[in-house]
């Protein structure tokens, strides 16, 4: 497998998205090559800072009741 | 396509919500609310990345899905077909206010890409997870142009599979997948160039 191929495969490989067989290329790829070994690191090392950092704020506690005054009444929600 | 098989892990509020009548009732649509309220909350909050924008942005998108409950159609995902209205009533809201971010040419050119392989971390950088870092990772994604900042949310804060990102986003598989290929890519370039001491490509 080439590079520019592991490269194309190295996000769906960490997503579990790629087949047994191309999992093994992918792997036995980057033991070779260290070039295609530091991305993998790099996409890897990403995906979690991705997964760790993300804004997660909570609904507004009002929200539910606001829209269904909203929804309540005719005509308020423009619709 | 994003048909569904059997009935195997499928949502209880998406069976319920196809026996539409009882929804159309605005105390039992306080039921969707409160199950999705968050979701859609978060999603629409890291398009425009305020909090009180994204409140009045998050009520709206409820009441679109309230007045369009009879066109769901149940072979999507009911999270899916909400994170649907809700990008599309997110980017008319972001056009109409053209604020849109700025166009990241330069570096979604392809050449420069693949080209591109910085060390964006090193060793004794995994440890310092901290506020600062936090503050950097999110500015770096809040800097992203919202098509691509959309499939990293859908695809990092919620796990949304690569079919049900191409139907929220309504775009083709290649699309969602070369679009989340290029944010990765920019995040490490943005993520490098933020890191004092790290090598820029």
């Amino acid at each position: 497998m080439s590079c520019t191929n592991v490269q194309n495969l190295i996000m769906p490989y960490l997503d579990g998205d790629l087949s047994k067989d191309e999992s093994n290329a992918v792997e036995d790829h980057v033991q070779e090559c260290r070039k295609c070994a530091r991305d993998l690191d790099n996409s890897q090392y990403l995906s979690r800072l991705l997964k760790d950092n993300l804004d997660l704020p909570e609904a507004p506690k009002d929200l539910r009741e606001a829209v269904i005054e909203t929804v309540a009444e005719p005509g308020k929600d423009g619709g | 396509m994003l048909l569904r098989k059997g009935k195997k892990r499928r949502p209880r509020e998406a069976e319920a919500v196809e026996k539409r009548p009882m929804f159309r009732d605005p105390r039992n649509f306080g039921l969707v609310v409160q199950t999705y309220q968050n979701q859609l909350f978060r999603y629409v909050y890291n398009m425009v990345h305020d909090h009180h924008l994204a409140e009045d942005l998050t009520q709206e998108v409820f009441a679109k899905v309230y007045r369009s409950l009879t066109s769901y159609n149940p072979k999507y995902p009911f999270s899916a077909w909400l994170l649907r209205i809700a990008h599309n009533h997110g980017i008319d809201y972001l056009r109409q206010k053209k604020l849109q971010t700025v166009s990241y040419d330069s570096v979604t050119n392809e050449e420069t890409l693949h080209e591109a392989s910085p060390e964006f971390h090193d060793t004794s950088a995994r440890t310092a997870e901290d506020t600062t870092q936090r503050a950097i990772i999110q500015e770096a994604i809040y800097s992203l142009p919202v098509d691509y900042r959309s499939v990293i949310v859908l695809r990092y804060l919620g796990g949304t599979k690569l079919e049900e990102i191409a139907y929220i986003l309504g775009i083709p598989m290649g699309t969602v997948k070369s679009r989340i290929n290029r944010a990765r890519q920019i995040l490490q370039r943005l993520l490098a160039e933020s890191k004092p001491g790290t090598r820029a490509p």
